[in-house]
């Protein structure tokens, strides 16, 4: 039985006409972002952020495992999204749907592919033994725009993740000892950049596009594109599948708008992160 | 490796850099279904089959009564691909590129013409060799033109990278493997709007405008041999009915 | 599938009963079949074979592993088949697990043989490399690209005419002293053995419907069908395996009846695609 939340004409309408004067239902304008916030758990790569009123959480752990046969001296980075049916009455306990398929290999292009994480640098014994790194992204409330959030989740765990240090040692020298983090400090991972996903919402013809959308502008938009830059002025990622047909004018419009709001929220994670 | 000769400025597999693969399509492949057909890039082999529109299976699926609904699926065979992995079904990059499918077909479909019915567009990869995405697309396309499903455009859609500081038209797998971007565009061809986006790995901004105007001229070329294509076939229909 | 009216199925019932079927055929006729090799050219052995409106693709592909402990002079050989959704949309998914397994195990009872791979069509010892130590292991792969009927026989068909192109590439095995025992494997992208496929059985599959039975049912002949036998004969008239389908029971004496037919019939379909196959070699080879 399909819960989701259909709008009303009246709210579509209304949402609609916003629009067209240029205005928000939410006071905002159409490239500003939600607040903001990030709070990290008590252990080492867990985090929650709230951007308006939807909530991630991200969680990162760690296990030592074989690497893969064609890149022996690289850890692996994981990226798991799991929407609870406490977010939103559409989702179903259970096999994750389609929507959180989708969600985790966005943001796994985004931090994976990207190289945003050093995964040599979690080689302990090439061919062997490498560190694989799993983050778990648990949706809590979906007020829109997910995508964002979540990616916000894992750059925040990832970066107050620490790993146990390991020696290898013995008398065959292949001997993996893995230290405890009270006998030896823990060590961070190697981030080289913060890949930011950006999402943007467009209505009408492809001529009206606002950013971080509200779960009930999602609701009616006629298509979305979330486009993950750095600090740096890459590219990351980008992922538009489907939905109203954009000119490729705009699609190069938003990502000069993404890098500046990518800009803005590295700033932000960097402080609190700094902070926390 | 090197994937652009320095001095040649040939490929791996000989073509030029703005060059792509052979093209291929054939309408009318599998004779039980609705509309379907076989779409060749290189080496890249595809088969879209469509059954519809037809009377809704799943009530509890349909969500807009008024338009038709659209499912999709997206398989691999087993020797699909260089080494013989089994490929789970649904596994998630399947269950992905489903998803994509799907999305970039329905924003073409006039789906309000048809209202409380559904359109299934399977796709097989019989062979992959990068691309196999793109390939799908174009292949659906073929089949929902042979189908008689009205759209608003075709969708053609092609990929392209960048190694060794060049622009790559329509990547194989050895390029695509690499580790450089990949960026695979749709586009809705009259119209001239792009439907589908989708880029991994980094590129500074201004090589990113490149690689996707290159993809997009890709589309373009695809979107005109997709037209003689369907031309062809409905010539030959016209011969058969005398 | 679309069903069948009451007037349809009474036309193919009476057209059987009178040896006059929808299509034209008589009860034993075969429909046109056309075959292709080497469509797959990442395998080492690759077929297409189409009859009617159904086709299927077979591919046959080989990796070195490592023999059973049970059978150390033995190479491993194992089948499986899938049905893609494009031929029937009930296949999406996982619908066609059900019917997937139950073409994966025929066939594997025909061609493999009983558990200690006796009566196997395929000489299992020709597939090892060092005795005990590397084998060849041969993967088949059956996939169903269009349905319309008697999906058994085709794939058969299709996974014989694929054996025969295979090519399993000569193995320069030598021991290096230094990476302790374990033998280095020069595959050589030359020299190819062919398979012997002269034993390979194809499989007859005689559908009874009313009184009569028919080979080479199209769908709608079998959605009909009382019940089906297909049996697996190769070249010398051997009966290599057997199942019936359907629920309806059969007197003993008509399954020799129908045992009979099938080994007359396979005969007729053994040198069709004999000649298919030499066909194609000579196609390939000019």
């Amino acid at each position: 039985m399909d819960e989701r939340w259909f709008p009303t004409v009246n709210e579509r309408e209304f949402i609609e006409q916003a629009f067209e004067s240029g205005l928000r239902v939410d006071g905002r304008g159409p490239f500003d972002f939600r607040n903001l916030k990030i709070a990290f758990g008590r252990e080492d790569g867990s985090a929650e952020v709230e951007l308006g009123e939807t909530r991630v959480m991200g969680y990162v752990t760690a296990q030592l495992v074989q690497p893969y046969k064609e890149r022996p001296n690289e850890g692996t980075l994981a990226i798991f999204a799991e929407f609870s049916p406490m977010a939103d009455p559409a989702y179903e306990p259970g096999r994750p749907g389609e929507a959180a398929i989708e969600l985790g290999r966005v943001i796994d292009r985004g931090l994976r592919e990207s190289r945003a994480v050093d995964l040599e640098s979690l080689c302990v014994v090439a061919g062997k033994h490498v560190w694989s790194l799993r983050v778990d992204l648990h949706v809590l409330d979906n007020e829109g725009n997910l995508i964002d959030a979540a990616n916000i989740a894992a750059l925040a765990a990832l970066s107050t993740f620490r790993r146990p240090e390991c020696t290898v040692g013995g008398d065959d020298g292949q001997q993996l000892t893995i230290h405890d983090p009270d006998v030896r400090e823990p060590l961070s991972l190697t981030i080289h950049h913060l890949p930011i996903a950006v999402t943007f919402a467009y209505f009408g013809d492809g001529n009206i596009m606002v950013v971080d959308p509200t779960f009930k502008e999602e609701a009616i938009m006629g298509g979305r594109m979330t486009v993950t830059v750095n600090s740096n002025t890459d590219v990351c990622s980008i992922q538009k599948a489907g939905g109203e047909g954009l000119m490729p004018s705009v699609v190069m419009q938003c990502l000069r708008i993404a890098l500046l709001k990518a800009a803005d929220i590295t700033n932000e994670i960097k402080i609190k992160l700094s902070q926390g | 490796m090197e994937h652009v000769n320095p001095l040649t400025g040939f490929r791996v597999d000989g073509r030029r850099p703005n060059e792509m693969r052979q093209l291929r399509g054939e309408v009318g492949v599998v004779s039980r279904a609705d509309g379907s057909a076989l779409f060749e890039m290189g080496n890249t082999r595809v088969i879209a089959a469509v059954y519809g529109p037809r009377e809704i299976q799943n009530r509890s699926q349909q969500v807009n009564l008024k338009e038709a609904l659209v499912r999709c699926e997206y398989r691999m065979a087993e020797f699909s691909t260089g080494d013989r992995r089994r490929k789970p079904k649904g596994d998630r990059r399947s269950t992905e590129i489903s998803l994509v499918i799907r999305q970039t077909m329905e924003a073409s479909i006039l789906t309000h013409l048809m209202p409380h019915s559904q359109i299934d567009i399977f796709v097989q990869v019989l062979q992959a060799d990068g691309g196999t995405r793109s390939a799908c697309i174009n292949a659906a396309t073929l089949a929902l033109a042979d189908a008689g499903i009205p759209m608003k455009d075709i969708v053609t859609s092609c990929s392209a990278g960048y190694l060794c500081s060049t622009p790559l038209l329509d990547l194989n797998y050895i390029e695509d493997s690499a580790g450089g971007p990949d960026v695979t565009v749709g586009i809705l061809a009259k119209m001239d709007k792009v439907t589908l986006l989708q880029m991994d790995a980094k590129l500074p901004m201004d090589t990113f405008e490149t690689v996707m105007e290159l993809a997009t001229e890709g589309c373009k070329a695809i979107a005109t041999y997709i037209r003689e294509v369907l031309l062809e076939n409905t010539k030959q229909l016209e011969c058969q009915r005398g | 599938m679309v069903g069948l009216s009451e007037g349809e199925k009474h036309f193919i019932r009476g057209g059987i009963a009178q040896d006059l079927r929808a299509d034209g055929r008589t009860r034993l006729q075969f429909r046109a079949v056309t075959v292709e090799t080497g469509i797959i050219p990442q395998a080492n052995g690759s077929a297409r074979v189409r009859m009617g409106a159904t086709e299927v693709i077979a591919s046959v592909k080989a990796e070195l592993g490592k023999p059973t402990i049970l059978h150390p002079g033995k190479g491993k050989v194992s089948i499986y088949v899938d049905c893609s959704p494009t031929a029937a949309p009930m296949f999406e998914g996982r619908g066609s697990e059900e019917l997937s397994a139950e073409l994966s195990v025929a066939l594997q009872r025909c061609l493999l043989g009983g558990k200690s791979g006796a009566g196997a069509a395929i000489d299992l010892s020709s597939l090892i490399v060092i005795e005990g130590k590397a084998c060849w292991d041969l993967y088949i792969d059956g996939l169903v690209v269009s349905s319309d009927g008697n999906l058994l026989d085709a794939l058969a068909a299709a996974i014989k005419v694929a054996l025969s192109d295979t090519g399993i590439p000569k193995v320069n095995v030598s021991l290096n002293a230094e990476t302790d025992g374990e033998p280095e494997f020069d595959i050589s992208d030359e020299d190819f053995l062919q398979f012997d496929t002269s034993s390979v059985p194809v499989i007859v599959t005689l559908t009874k419907v009313g009184k009569h039975y028919i080979v080479d049912a199209t769908s709608e002949e079998e959605s009909q069908m009382s019940s089906a036998v297909s049996v697996s004969v190769n070249r010398l008239g051997q009966i290599c395996g057997m199942t019936k389908r359907g629920g309806a029971g059969l007197d003993p004496s008509v399954i020799f009846d129908m045992i009979s037919v099938a080994k007359h019939v396979s005969q007729r379909f053994i040198s069709l695609l004999d000649s298919e196959i030499a066909a194609a070699e000579a196609a390939d080879a000019e």
